[in-house]
């Protein structure tokens, strides 16, 4: 987590789906970004290497810690381009067909 | 279209089986990621930002209606109902689950379509001219060798770890519609004595962060000698293509290391000693797919026009016919182009819906064939002259009528951030905004062969180095930032173009581009190319248009 971001996530992909989840204060995986753990930089690291266990229990691919920053206390914020396209989904204007988002 | 056999059938069935089986041993925790992923990338399955991503080979951008229908099946059985047209004439579906990939490769399989080396160092899908077999400036017919060398390269023990995956394309005609001067081999065929073919091939080309025009590496070979050829450039490659640094891999560093007479005279010494008679059946096998190209039954005295009246009065259609419908050899036909590029519309992207329309088409008015073209077009490549209101009629139910072939607003963009993982930028909505401004120019202007690329980085997947208009998108700071250059050509004259200045926010792409096109409007000479333009007044005064 750089000295930038207030806070990180972790996020990794479902190994069966390959979506995009979530690691939750639960120690559990959520599709939900809302279900995601605010993480300080105290405590980064140490869930970082407990949610790495569900990679080798093969349930997630990759789980990284991705800088997040919680603007007037409530509202989450991905510190890069890369992520928030991540998490929103695609960008596509309009689109030419239909379910194109994350969530469709 | 080639007609499959058996021995096909079997190999894509088993290599299905075979996944299936390695997918299981994943989820089931027998094998690690790193050991799994390998076998997932030799089966096309990559990991992007948002999910998996499938890659299905399109062997030469050959499709058939049956084949198309499928492709919209799986697109909606178990994808988001649409799928993407790549510049190397596959498919991409960008939402597959692993646990279901088993079952597409076996719906593929079905129809003898496969994912096989669509990803890996290894040798790629081989692409070619969309309107191969139909051009009518085409001196011979690229798919019978495309069939020789997508036998030749299937599973080939001995090219399955290369340093770099590798790329061919062949064409059959003088003017260069597969861009073989930037692959790594790009095959030209000619017509020789006594009804023989001969082939020129090119050496070294590419693109990503090192863009090189292929070096003319041998001339006019016989079918007979081309693959035993083809496979000791490729050992020599094997052998000392360097693997130190993937960013050196690639045969166009090997070429410009060691130097084209070097590395003619190791092809050569390699050559000779290849034993021949593992190859003596050549001559026969090309003879044999040439008789298996299942030929149209072409009308021998067709009617050449409509008469109905509506198709004189509908200036959309005229338009149409005029930048989307290119010449056929045989009389009385057409080669349709069918534009998946409507403005401020997604590039390669198509339904389902409008997939299975389309395949309709082409089984009601093109002989149930259909081609993908590497700027992310379908084609309708045999439409009788008097069918071709009827194909436009339809094409406008579905959206996919619209005239801009070869005009800026027929734009390649590849999948950028919006889906790669690998992206620096987004490339999608870039195109989407250029094509909605540029499209409104184009339709006032006489404009001829102007193309704009869009790559999301460096890799180049969409050819920006050799597009009249490239457009490449970086990040800068943590802010999107695209480089612009102007220049290329990716034909027989392939030129790589030339960056003229600082790049431009997402935002102001659109306006640099139609201000390039103004530009180019405004001082061209006649029939003179963008490229012309700029080659005879070089990069400040378009500089000047763009930043001034
Ligand atoms: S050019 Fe880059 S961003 Fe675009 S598809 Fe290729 S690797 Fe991805």
């Amino acid at each position: 987590m750089s000295s930038k971001a207030t806070h990180a996530i972790i996020i990794a992909n479902d190994l069966r789906t390959g979506r995009i989840v979530y690691f939750t204060n639960a120690s559990d995986w959520s599709e939900s970004v809302q279900d995601a753990e605010l993480l300080s930089s105290d405590s980064a690291q140490e869930r970082l290497a407990i949610a790495a266990i569900d990679e080798t229990n093969n349930l997630v691919i990759d789980p990284n810690l991705v800088d997040a920053n919680v603007n007037a206390g409530t509202e989450l914020q991905l510190a890069e381009i890369r992520e928030q396209i991540r998490v929103s989904g695609p960008t596509i204007l309009g689109s030419n067909h239909a379910a194109t988002s994350q969530a469709a | 279209m080639y007609r499959y056999d058996e021995l096909d059938q079997s190999l894509v069935e088993q290599r299905s089986a075979e996944f299936r089986s390695q997918v299981e041993r994943r989820l089931a925790g027998k094998i690690s990621e790193a050991e799994f992923k390998p076998l997932r990338l030799m089966n096309g399955l990559y990991l992007q930002l948002h999910a998996y991503m499938l890659r299905v080979a399109i062997p030469y951008g050959v499709l058939s209606s049956k084949q198309m229908t499928k492709l919209a099946d799986i697109a909606d059985k178990y994808d988001k109902g649409y799928g993407h047209f790549t510049t190397r004439q596959n498919i991409q579906y960008n939402w597959p689950k692993l646990i279901e990939t088993p079952d597409i490769l076996d719906e593929l399989a079905s129809v003898q379509m496969h994912a096989i080396q669509t990803s890996g160092n290894c040798i790629r899908n081989v692409t070619t001219d969309p309107f191969a077999g139909v051009a009518a400036d085409e001196e011979v017919d690229p798919r019978p060798l495309c069939e020789l060398l997508r036998q030749w390269s299937t599973l080939h023990p001995e090219f399955a770890y290369l340093p770099r995956k590798f790329k061919f394309a062949v064409t059959g005609s003088a003017v260069d519609r597969a861009a073989i001067k930037v692959h790594d081999i790009g095959l030209r065929l000619k017509s020789g004595p006594n009804n023989t073919v001969l082939t020129d091939i090119w050496v070294g080309g590419g693109q990503g962060r090192t863009p090189k025009i292929a070096q003319f590496f041998k001339s006019a070979l016989p079918i007979r000698d081309l693959l035993p050829y083809l496979e000791a450039i490729m050992r020599v490659y094997n052998r000392y293509g360097r693997r130190d640094n993937k960013y050196k891999a690639r045969i166009k560093i090997l070429l410009a290391e060691t130097g084209l007479e070097t590395l003619q005279q190791q092809v050569e010494t390699e050559y000779e000693s290849i034993d021949r008679t593992a190859f003596e059946f050549i001559e026969s096998e090309y003879a044999r797919i040439v008789g298996s190209l299942i030929q149209p039954e072409y009308l021998a005295t067709p009617e050449t026009s409509t008469s109905d009246a509506s198709t004189q009065s509908s200036p959309d259609f005229k338009a149409w016919r005029q930048q989307n419908v290119k010449p056929h050899k045989q009389p009385g036909y057409s080669i349709a182009v069918v534009s998946l590029k409507p403005a401020g519309g997604i590039p390669g992207d198509a339904t389902s819906d409008q997939m299975r329309a389309i395949a309709d088409i082409a089984k009601q008015y093109s002989c149930s064939e259909l081609r993908v073209t590497h700027r992310q077009n379908l084609i309708l490549p045999n439409v009788l002259e008097s069918d071709l209101f009827k194909v436009w009629e339809s094409l406008v139910k579905i959206d996919l009528a619209e005239a801009n072939i070869d005009l800026p607003s027929d734009i390649i963009a590849c999948p950028g951030l919006d889906y790669c993982a690998l992206a620096t930028a987004r490339s999608i909505p870039i195109a989407q905004s250029v094509s909605k401004k540029i499209r409104a120019t184009e339709k006032k202007t006489d404009l001829k062969g102007v193309s704009v690329n869009i790559s999301g980085c460096i890799n180049a997947c969409a050819h920006h180095h050799v597009a009249n208009i490239g457009v490449l998108g970086l990040n800068k700071g943590g802010v999107e930032n695209y480089q612009l250059t102007l220049g290329g050509r990716n034909d027989q004259n392939a030129s790589i173009g030339q960056r003229i200045g600082p790049g431009v926010a997402a935002d102001d792409v659109p306006q640099a581009i139609e201000r390039i096109v103004n530009f180019y409007v405004d001082v061209r000479k006649s029939d003179e190319s963008l490229s012309d333009t700029f080659d005879r007044v070089g990069k400040e005064p378009f500089k000047e248009a763009v930043y001034g």
